[in-house]
């Protein structure tokens, strides 16, 4: 196992995700809003130098994001790869699957029922994502889907039209909410500090691993329901545990930067044209590069419309469409 | 196996049943001209014929009952302008194009459902996620928050949902098997033109925003007379057509070879039927905005009322009438003189009906 | 639509005459003036013409403060208001005015007209707070996005206002109702969309001295607060991706302008077609790091709306911050509201939060 899992290739493919992660750091360090403040600034103030403008940019504004950026990354390239993996569906996105909007959703119910954006509590953006997550997998029954993936996006786009009709309900009575709501529910990692998504850190971390465990059992499930049983795995736990790891996933990314589509499809795609199909190389390759894609979406957000900022939810769609038409376009559905 | 679903096979029996029955066929009826006849489904004629009924109680009960009490014997002879002028604006000028632009948006919805879903053999597919009403949303909401242009939103709707049915087409090379790859096109299409309008909405002016808003989640209130028009005559120009297509698509439920053999250019039908269902949708969307759930719910009610045998266009776009008519009437009146936009309405009792809907059906069931 | 409401109009009429004549001799019977109605509009019949004797003892009656109006005052008595979609006809003194824009509320109270009917303010189900206690028995005809018809029509208006952002066709619908104002200006000259309402009120004179002894108390508030020559104040929203800033749309904005104090750059370059900018990114904070910052919340309590905001790294940094020099004011007042009451608010928040010659 050991060696099949450490092959050339997978070498190669952590190596290119760190590389491009390490050069997308930079450029979220380096480019913003504010273009007096280039890479010679970032490097300054790195260096404990700099003025107080560059070392307020810098360190209280881009750093934070950056830092977000990897995480929501990370949760949404693990939770996609898990999703698709599970589901045998490469359409398995938790965006398309209505797990993002579920989280959304309760994100504005609280609201609505008194919270504040700003102390929001992760646990209930997590309880949206596994109901959502519930629904999705529920209907999907994870092991018909490989005849038809197009019907498991389907049911998440008929749930997530239906959830964001339910926001539009709560918004249309409560105003308040409309209002710190409107540039919320778009997405976006700016102007969040790294106190207030702390309490989201354990739980994305403990979502991360249980994906880890799971991936073992994941790849011995794509060989078929009997053989994985065969081999002492039992598929029902195993989804289970995939519904929860997402749940934690993506509900922590949400309860960061809002709901953000797209990255859980576009990244394990991309993880898998590098490393193959096997999830146990994909996951890792996914985690890696879950964060170059957001953060090039988040750097893509800060320069677009200067001074103003596009939120990284637009940014997001407008990227992630055209990868999703092109899925479709391509003569077959890639089966998993 | 669910009663609804059909594999190929029965399908084929069913479809060639006519032909090879000698004498009187069951569950038909017969109707004959000379050397003419007509088969006619027994079950699907008392479907429409009770959904007939059903929207004609709904729509007295609509032109009947608002905010101002009209009694229901001044209504009807406000109807026919008869009575005071006051009575005849009510009945005439508010609650009958409201009554007519809900129930002719929801026939279109129905009948799109049905077409997309008969297409697809999915019954999930449904105008609501094709990504026309988005496109249309985006539009019209451009045209009130964002861009200063002399179109109406109803207009700018319009053009919304034509630009995304070309847009769609274009990209997705085409309709696919079963339509998928149109369907999944436009749904990604629809997701950015989602983005844009919460973008749109997120940095207009809230006041413009207010304004947008019926836009967003679909409303009757004060629609355009012109649209309204526009939206009855194309549903009575499409309607016929859209039967025409349904029957043909009853045969591209046998595999293509079979199809062909019996006649059907399978691809130009696929076209047409996306070409149908898309026009639909835009003219509804047009009018009352994108009102959800209506695609997906009514032809449901449609097949389950008419049985496997058709596909139930008629009774699809019946009960899409009835469905709307009935959301807006209980939003019009449940919370008087506060009024819950329709689409608002659909998506809430809709809601718990596709989670249902969802949890509930079994796999690999088609139709 | 036209037709409907000239035939409107003229029922209108001949409710007064026959109004009029019941006055007469009020021992008419109703069978003589069931006839009259019925010769000149085969629409009316025993309804109207049995409402209208009643119209003269029992205001109670739906037509009845319509009819009672313009008896009162003679059909010919009204008077001609230029709008944004041609001139109308008002009441000489409308009697129930339903209004259809926060301004025209605000002006309308301001002027001594209490509405029968308004729409809710963005952010309750009731009218804005701060006129609230002004308009008890206000109903409730429809929100800023959508108007309520029949609620409208069951109010009863002899005069309705609106804003003028309101499209023809609605326009046609709501004149079948009752005369409809559409003025030609907005929160961005609200003076003169005040002036527009007063004139079709008939209170232009009481609205012309409201805004001599207004311009007298912003000049007052001037000398007592003495602002510093250079002294640069804006009002903005904090949304957690960075700020927005109010333009001189905004009444609020063209009132600390006038009190002494320096728009920042950006908000100047809005000029008066938008009402505020896009969210600003962060790392452009200098440029609306003025020394006054007045934050529009939407909170009952603005404090706890700026606990969020001050969390922030990069809120904590502005000048005005570090100076205590950040005023909490309420956004639907400071961003939506226009009219003599509310320029009054705004201006007492203003004189309340900034101290007197700093």
């Amino acid at each position: 196992m050991a060696t099949t899992f450490l092959s050339r290739r997978m070498l190669i493919g952590v190596l290119a995700a760190l590389g491009l992660l390490a050069i997308v750091v930079l450029l979220s360090l380096g480019v913003g809003s504010d273009n007096t403040i280039g890479f010679a600034q970032v490097l300054a103030v790195l260096q404990g130098a700099g003025d107080d403008q560059s070392r307020m940019t810098v360190l209280d504004l881009r750093v934070p994001r950056t830092i977000i950026g990897c995480f929501v990354g990370v949760a949404l390239g693990a939770a996609g790869a898990l999703l698709q993996s599970a589901a045998r569906n490469p359409l398995a996105e938790p965006g398309l699957l209505g797990v993002s909007a579920g989280s959304a959703t309760a994100v504005v119910i609280s609201i609505a029922l008194g919270a504040s954006l700003d102390n929001l509590q992760v646990w209930i953006a997590i309880v949206g994502a596994l109901l959502g997550c519930s629904v999705a997998l529920g209907v999907a029954r994870m092991s018909g889907l490989g005849d038809d993936p197009i019907r498991l996006v389907l049911a998440g786009a008929a749930l997530s039209s239906m959830l964001a009709a339910v926001s539009s309900v709560i918004l249309l009575t409560d105003q308040r909410t409309a209002d710190e709501v409107r540039f919320w529910t778009i997405g976006a990692i700016a102007g969040r500090n790294l106190s207030s998504i702390q309490p989201a850190i354990p739980v994305l971390l403990l979502g991360l691993a249980v994906a880890l465990l799971l991936a073992r059992p994941l790849a011995a499930l794509a060989l078929g329901e009997k053989v994985a049983s065969g081999l002492g795995q039992r598929p029902k736990l195993v989804r289970t545990g995939v519904m929860i790891s997402v749940a934690l996933l993506v509900g922590s990314a949400t309860a960061m930067a809002g709901p953000i589509g797209f990255v859980g499809l576009v990244v394990p795609i991309a993880a898998r044209a590098i490393v193959g199909p096997d999830i146990r190389r994909a996951l890792i390759v996914a985690v890696l590069l879950g964060p170059s894609f957001v953060l090039l979406a988040d750097v893509l957000s800060r320069i677009v419309a200067r001074p103003t900022e596009t939120p990284l939810g637009v940014i997001s769609a407008l990227i992630g469409a055209p990868i999703l038409v092109l899925i479709v376009r391509s003569q077959r559905l890639p089966a998993l | 196996m669910d009663r609804l679903s059909m594999t190929s096979t029965s399908a084929a029996h069913d479809v060639s049943a006519p032909i090879l029955f000698n004498g009187r066929p069951a569950g038909l009826w017969v109707l004959r001209f000379g050397r003419f006849s007509l088969l006619l489904d027994r079950r699907a004629w008392l479907a429409s014929l009770l959904l007939l009924l059903a929207t004609i109680v709904l729509v007295g009960l609509s032109l009947g009952s608002g905010t101002v009490k009209i009694a229901p014997f001044e209504a009807l002879a406000a109807l026919f302008n008869q009575g005071e002028t006051k009575t005849i604006f009510i009945v005439r000028d508010l609650r009958l194009t409201r009554v007519l632009g809900g129930g002719m948006a929801g026939a279109a919805l129905g009948m799109a459902g049905c077409l997309l879903q008969t297409l697809s053999r999915n019954r999930l597919a449904n105008p609501d996620t094709i990504g026309i009403d988005n496109a249309a949303t985006a539009f019209a909401v451009a045209s009130v928050v964002a861009v200063s242009t002399t179109l109406a939103p109803s207009a700018m709707a319009l053009t919304g949902a034509i630009t995304m049915l070309s847009l769609t087409f274009a990209l997705s090379g085409g309709a696919g098997t079963r339509g998928y790859r149109f369907l999944i096109t436009g749904l990604g299409l629809g997701s950015i033109c989602g983005a844009a309008t919460n973008l749109m909405l997120a940095r207009a002016p809230i006041d413009a925003a207010n304004t947008a808003f019926p836009w967003t989640v679909g409303s009757l209130n004060n629609r355009s007379g012109v649209f309204v028009n526009l939206l009855a005559w194309g549903v009575v120009v499409m309607l016929p057509l859209a039967v025409i297509v349904g029957k043909r698509l009853n045969l591209v439920r046998l595999p293509d070879a079979v199809a062909q053999s019996l006649g059907v250019r399978v691809n130009r039908l696929r076209f047409f039927t996306i070409v149908l269902a898309g026009s639909l949708t835009g003219l509804a969307v047009a009018v009352a905005g994108p009102v959800g759930m209506i695609g997906l719910a009514a032809p449901e009610l449609g097949r389950r009322l008419a049985g496997p045998r058709t596909v139930p266009i008629v009774p699809a776009a019946l009960a899409g009438a009835c469905f709307t008519m009935l959301a807006d009437l209980l939003g019009r009146t449940l919370f008087s003189p506060t009024e819950i936009p329709v689409g608002i309405v659909t998506a809430l009792v809709g809601g718990p009906y596709l989670l249902w809907f969802l949890l509930r059906t079994p796999r690999g069931k088609q139709l | 639509m036209t037709s409907l409401s000239v035939r409107f109009r003229s029922l209108l009429a001949l409710l007064a005459l026959v109004t009029l004549a019941a006055c007469g001799s009020t021992s008419a019977p109703t069978a003589t003036t069931a006839p009259a109605a019925t010769e000149a509009s085969a629409a009316t019949t025993a309804p109207a013409a049995t409402e209208a004797p009643a119209a003269t003892e029992a205001p109670a009656a739906t037509e009845a403060p319509t009819a009672e109006a313009t008896t009162e005052t003679s059909a010919s008595d009204t008077r001609s208001i230029e709008t944004r979609y041609g001139t109308v006809e008002v009441p000489a003194t409308p009697a129930r005015l339903v209004t259809l824009d926060e301004g025209a509320l605000d002006t309308a109270v301001a002027l001594g007209v209490i509405p029968v009917g308004g729409i809710s303010s963005r952010l309750s189900d009731g009218v804005a707070p701060y006129i609230a206690d002004k308009v008890p028995g206000i109903a409730i005809v429809g929100n800023p996005g959508e108007i309520n018809f029949e609620a409208v029509i069951a109010a009863t208006p002899d005069l309705i206002l609106t804003h003028n952002r309101i499209d023809e066709e609605t326009y046609k619908k709501l004149s079948a109702i009752a005369p409809t104002i559409v003025p030609t200006n907005g929160i961005g000259a609200w003076k003169d969309a005040a002036g527009e309402y007063a004139e079709a009120l008939g209170k232009t004179s009481e609205l012309e001295a409201w805004l001599k002894a207004f311009d007298v108390k912003v000049a007052d508030a001037k000398t007592k607060l003495a602002i510093k020559e250079g002294t640069t104040g804006a009002v903005i929203r904090w949304m957690p991706q960075g700020p927005l800033v109010m333009g001189r749309l905004l009444p609020a904005v063209v009132l600390i302008e006038e009190l002494g104090l320096t728009l920042p750059q950006v908000s100047i370059d809005l000029g008066t077609d938008a009402p505020h900018t896009d969210v600003l990114s962060l790392e452009q904070l200098a440029t609306v790091d003025t020394d006054w910052l007045f934050v529009a919340t939407f909170n009952a309590e603005g404090d706890t709306a700026l606990a969020g905001a001050r969390s922030q790294a990069a809120f904590s940094q502005l000048k005005a911050e570090k100076a205590k020099q950040v005023v909490a004011v309420n956004a639907q007042l400071w961003s939506s509201a226009f009219g003599p009451l509310a320029a009054d608010a705004i201006l007492s928040d203003i004189v309340a939060n900034v101290p007197a010659a700093q």
